[in-house]
């Protein structure tokens, strides 16, 4: 679990050059501050905050409903302002910091990106918080971790899902008399059978992030975690040369074999419709994949199972959102931040609203009742020290993630293309962001 | 006293250009010259003045995605300006011709410009998809092998985004085509008739020529759209397959936004705007050598 | 046609056997191609969900529904609120209708003083103008946001109208700078004998001339407007939010599940508006308004 830990090398040695930044963002901040108190004089006589998120579909809205219903009956008023996509919703926040009209929270990715704003001055320091609800004790140790830096808390984490979930549809599984594979090559194996059956054996969601999903599953499951967390929190270019590395890329590039013509560009909401119809045997998606399938009115463990492959060798990848709040300088407004921080930090409100989306219930001394079978089990990993690691996300800067997501893709694209050029670009793209 | 009103007037002109030149001033100018300062740092998710040199152009110039998303660029900008304008006069010329229901024609070609591409991108992802769209429904036919995947084609994808493209903006090329046919002057017309000038003559020889501006307003457009081309593209593709349709204004956007990494972002802003400026560059000059001629 | 009162007609065929034919042909082709993607809108819109799931993008709807165009207008969620996109249409009307007018105004003063009148560094202006609409305009996001909320124009009904003309300055220009540069000059010569200056001359003359371009810019800068998002969503605040917003939150989901019915009726009702423009402009496209106006 320690290794959910953010940066490694690759953030000590960037933090030096961003001294000079640090001085130059301060005084932003502080233009910013006094832009916010002149814009808002202090009408927030009743507690309101407004929180920007990207929670926009039907189980998403019932989930950020329940942190606005909680909010409200401890006397506060809840602003909403949705806006769909991660990145939309996060350059709107970043916009409106900038802009001096910063809200009162705003949904960020578990990982570095709340740093930079962290550093410039720009977040509310959580920790007189933290240290009086008992964060520390209530979160799991890499989420704990991930939430701070240099020791003090800064966002709270929120919306956990595990990302590298294998889903089947059991009687497509069972007309072809296929057993529940264990790891990757079991998957092959019965990816075989599926083809000679006439099934589209793995139905692809053929986007960029979502084929980049598929290969961190395959490396962590397939590869193992050593070479996994060397290659993400490390960035070895050892590894990547590694004999590990060569057979998860190996598996990769064979399972783009077994995925049908209209697989490119697919939206994985209608790849996952394969399955549940029954066109197809398996798919690669997070825990978010179960809205589809219930939806559809499918029961897990009856008409639909979820594992992980190579649960052993890798482990449960865990990817998710943070709220971060902005630094507000009106005493009345920050009065209601506080309201909403520990609102949105109560284990007890974190579990309603993991009930809604299929996201994880993490925080310690929540209620795990009633839990469907594949986020019950998310659930456990969670909790189990050694299982959980972070994701490509929660583990690599945008940047990165964003150049290997190129190369992985055009790699699935042209699977006859040189594992070796591939390899070396690879590293290349790891050694530039050391 | 006419060369005193003229004076004047000029005056007047002046004041009245002053909104948009400010505009140009603080915004254009500023904002460009900001971006352009931006690229030479190491900004990432927030600007810094960290400055770095040329290392943001290295890295931008040295990354296969940019590469291909210019080479998409100039293929997809010569493939649709090129058939949305043919298509769109044709559309104006044939409207053109006294038919009836031209108002509901014309709201047919329309249409598609009022949609939004986050939706209609996926209902052409639809479309074009070999598993569910028009090759399904044809084979379901009795064709077994017909075959229509150029979607899941890495050479042919793009050319599924310029058939949306011309779908979405013929449309608006064919009212500006009419908007300039229809303005022009009633005497040519009637000169032309009593000649008895062939229609298509008429169109090619002289209606063509004095529409001269509403060809190059369209033309401007189209590459603005061009250069700009984002929306459509993740709607329909995202940018695959691989990075088949990769395209230069999401390559910015994304590393924008999604990918915190404003230095390389501007960077590639500034390397656009410097290559167009080769481009538009001359067109300007062939522009203001022809204004100075007929004045 | 009532182009046919004013005008002589046009350069048409006298014979009406195949050439008639071939541009009803050609027309009627164009037209279904045009219409193709609105089929599968409208029957997708019309189909539950457990139908769309199961393909068969061109079949008729087996059990056709109403459901999801209700949903989309009036339940759909958005965020928080789930009261469709009703919520977001007088908002974008509100938008919409300051900033066309603004910027079509601007667009052919600019345009006209751009043609006719000889400002020394008008040109220059023009050029800077058009390259400037190059850049996309996200990149210039973070400029502006400093700009619009020095000058009380951030997170606001002025700022998204504020920003909806400037971003629009440079092809509303454009626009009519082309389309008077080729009206003929002896019509502005004429009124600058006759003694008129620079805004009588524009608003005698050149505003009468200006009809089939107008209906133009007005299509051009009112579907733009309307179907802005991100403008919107940066600049309007959350009380002006347009309802592209709302649209976009329901269907960009990235991991939330997806109703691709409702998804189709929200884009349609979207459209709504502009085309209903579209339809109501056919009566400016009159032929030859040149002549008239130097007789009249």
């Amino acid at each position: 679990m320690r290794h959910c830990r953010r940066g490694g090398a690759g953030r000590t040695q960037t933090r030096v050059e961003e001294k000079d930044m640090k001085a130059h963002w301060k005084l932003h901040a502080a233009a910013a501050v006094l832009m916010a108190a002149a814009v808002s004089p202090s009408i927030a006589q009743e507690k309101q905050a407004e929180v920007i998120h990207f929670l926009t579909s039907a189980s998403e809205s019932a989930a950020i409903g329940e942190f606005a219903k909680a909010f409200e009956e401890r006397g506060g008023k809840w602003l909403d302002s949705a806006v769909a996509g991660g990145p939309a919703a996060k350059s709107t926040a970043i916009n409106r910091i900038v802009g001096g009209t910063p809200p009162a929270a705003a949904m960020f990715n578990l990982g570095p990106e709340f740093v930079e704003l962290a550093e410039g001055g720009l977040l509310r320091n959580l920790n007189d918080i933290a240290e009086a609800n008992d964060w520390r004790g209530k979160l799991p140790e890499a989420l704990a971790a991930a939430a701070q830096l240099d020791g003090a808390f800064y966002v709270v984490p929120t919306a956990l899902n595990g990302q590298n979930f294998v889903w089947y549809n059991k009687k497509v599984l069972a007309d072809a008399g296929i057993a529940e594979p264990a790891d990757w090559q079991g998957l092959i194996g019965a990816l075989d059978k599926l083809k000679a059956a006439g099934k589209i054996p793995l139905a692809m969601a053929g986007q960029k992030s979502w084929e980049a999903q598929l290969f961190w599953a395959v490396l962590l499951g397939d590869g193992g975690k050593d070479v996994y967390l060397q290659v993400m929190s490390d960035h070895k270019q050892d590894a990547v040369k590694s004999a590990d590395f060569r057979r998860a890329l190996e598996t990769f590039v064979k399972l783009a074999g077994y995925t049908d013509a209209g697989s490119p560009g697919r939206n994985w909401n209608d790849t996952a419709n394969l399955v549940i119809t029954g066109q197809a045997g398996f798919m690669q998606m997070g825990t978010w994949a179960r809205g589809e399938f219930n939806k559809a009115g499918q029961k897990p463990d009856i008409d639909y199972g979820c594992i992980i492959l190579g649960l052993e060798k890798g482990g449960y990848q865990l990817q998710g959102g943070v709220f971060l709040y902005p630094k507000l300088s009106d005493p009345a407004a920050a009065d209601a931040q506080k309201l909403l921080i520990e609102t949105m930090s109560d284990p007890a409100v974190q579990a309603k609203f993991a009930s809604h989306n299929g996201s994880v219930p993490f925080w310690k001394g929540a209620d795990r009742s009633g839990l469907d079978a594949c986020v019950a089990k998310s659930a456990e990993w969670v909790a189990t020290p050694g299982v959980a690691v972070a994701s490509q996300g929660v583990l690599l800067s945008p940047t990165l993630n964003g150049a290997l997501n190129d190369l992985i893709s055009d790699l699935w694209n042209a699977p006859g293309s040189s594992l070796d050029t591939f390899v070396e670009n690879f590293a290349a793209a790891l050694a530039s962001a050391q | 006293m006419a060369g005193f009103r003229w004076k004047t007037g000029t005056v007047a002109a002046a004041i009245a250009l002053l909104p948009t030149a400010c505009v140009v001033l603080f915004l254009f100018v500023g904002g460009t010259g900001w971006a352009a300062l931006v690229s030479l740092t190491s900004s990432k998710m927030l600007a810094n003045w960290n400055f770095v040199g040329f290392q943001q152009y290295a890295t931008l110039f040295s990354n296969p995605r940019w590469l291909t998303s210019l080479a998409n660029m100039v293929i997809f900008g010569l493939t649709y300006i090129g058939s949305t304008l043919v298509v769109g006069f044709l559309l104006a010329i044939f409207l053109d011709q006294r038919v009836k229901g031209e108002s509901v024609f014309r709201t047919i070609f329309l249409y598609s410009y009022a949609t939004s591409f986050i939706v209609v991108g996926l209902v052409w992802r639809w479309i074009f998809n070999p598993g569910m769209g028009i090759q399904d429904v044809v084979r379901d036919l009795g064709f077994a092998s017909f075959t229509f995947d150029w979607i899941v084609n890495q050479r042919m994808a793009i050319f599924t985004i310029v058939i949306a493209a011309i779908w979405h903006g013929a449309g608006l090329v064919m009212v500006i085509a009419l908007a300039g046919i229809r303005g022009v002057d009633a005497e040519i017309w009637k000169a032309l008739k009593v000649d008895g000038v062939p229609a298509w003559r008429a169109y090619l020889h002289v209606i063509l020529p004095t529409v001269r501006g509403s060809i190059l307003t369209a033309a401007v457009l189209m590459m603005i759209g061009v250069v700009r081309l984002y929306d459509l593209v993740v709607a329909m593709t995202n940018g695959g397959p691989g990075s088949a349709t990769e395209v230069p204004a999401k390559f910015i956007v994304d590393n924008l936004f999604e990918r915190q990494n404003i230095g390389l972002a501007t960077a590639a802003s500034t390397s656009l705007l410097v290559m167009l400026l080769a481009v538009i560059v001359p067109w300007l000059l062939l522009g203001n050598a022809r204004r100075r001629s007929r004045a | 046609m009532s182009a046919g009162a004013i005008v002589p007609e046009g350069p048409r065929p006298r014979h009406f056997g195949w050439a008639r034919l071939g541009i009803y042909a050609f027309l009627i082709v164009a037209a279904l191609f045009f219409l193709f993607p609105l089929y599968v809108m409208v029957l997708t819109s019309l189909k539950p969900m457990a139908e769309i799931r199961m393909g068969g993008l061109l079949a008729w709807p087996s059990d056709p529904t109403v459901e999801p165009w209700i949903k989309a207008w009036t339940s759909a969620c958005t965020g928080l609120r789930c009261e469709g996109l009703r919520v977001g249409f007088w908002n974008s009307v509100i938008i919409t209708i300051p900033s066309a007018v603004l910027a079509i105004l601007l667009g052919m003063i600019n345009g006209y003083a751009l043609s006719f009148w000889r400002v020394p560094w008008a040109n220059w202006m023009f050029a800077i103008l058009m390259f400037g609409t190059f850049i996309p305009y996200q990149v210039l996001f973070y400029p502006l946001v400093r700009i619009a909320s020095t000058l009380g124009l951030f997170g606001n009904l002025g700022g998204i109208v504020f920003v909806q003309v400037v971003f629009a300055l440079p092809v509303m220009t454009l626009l009519f700078r082309n389309y008077y540069a080729s009206l003929p000059e002896e019509l502005f010569k004429a009124a600058r004998v006759d003694g008129a200056g620079f805004w009588r001359t524009w608003f005698s003359i050149m505003l009468p001339l200006s009809g089939p371009m107008l209906v133009v810019a007005c299509i051009l800068k009112v579907t733009n407007t309307w179907n802005d998002y991100i403008l919107g969503l940066i600049f309007a605040g959350r009380d002006n939010l347009p309802m592209t917003v709302q649209l976009n939150n329901m269907v960009n989901s990235t991991l939330g599940e997806r109703e691709y019915n409702m998804e189709m009726a929200a884009t349609l009702l979207t459209a709504l508006v502009p085309l209903v423009i579209y339809f109501v402009s056919g009566r400016w496209f009159v032929r030859g308004i040149a002549a008239g106006a130097v007789k009249g």
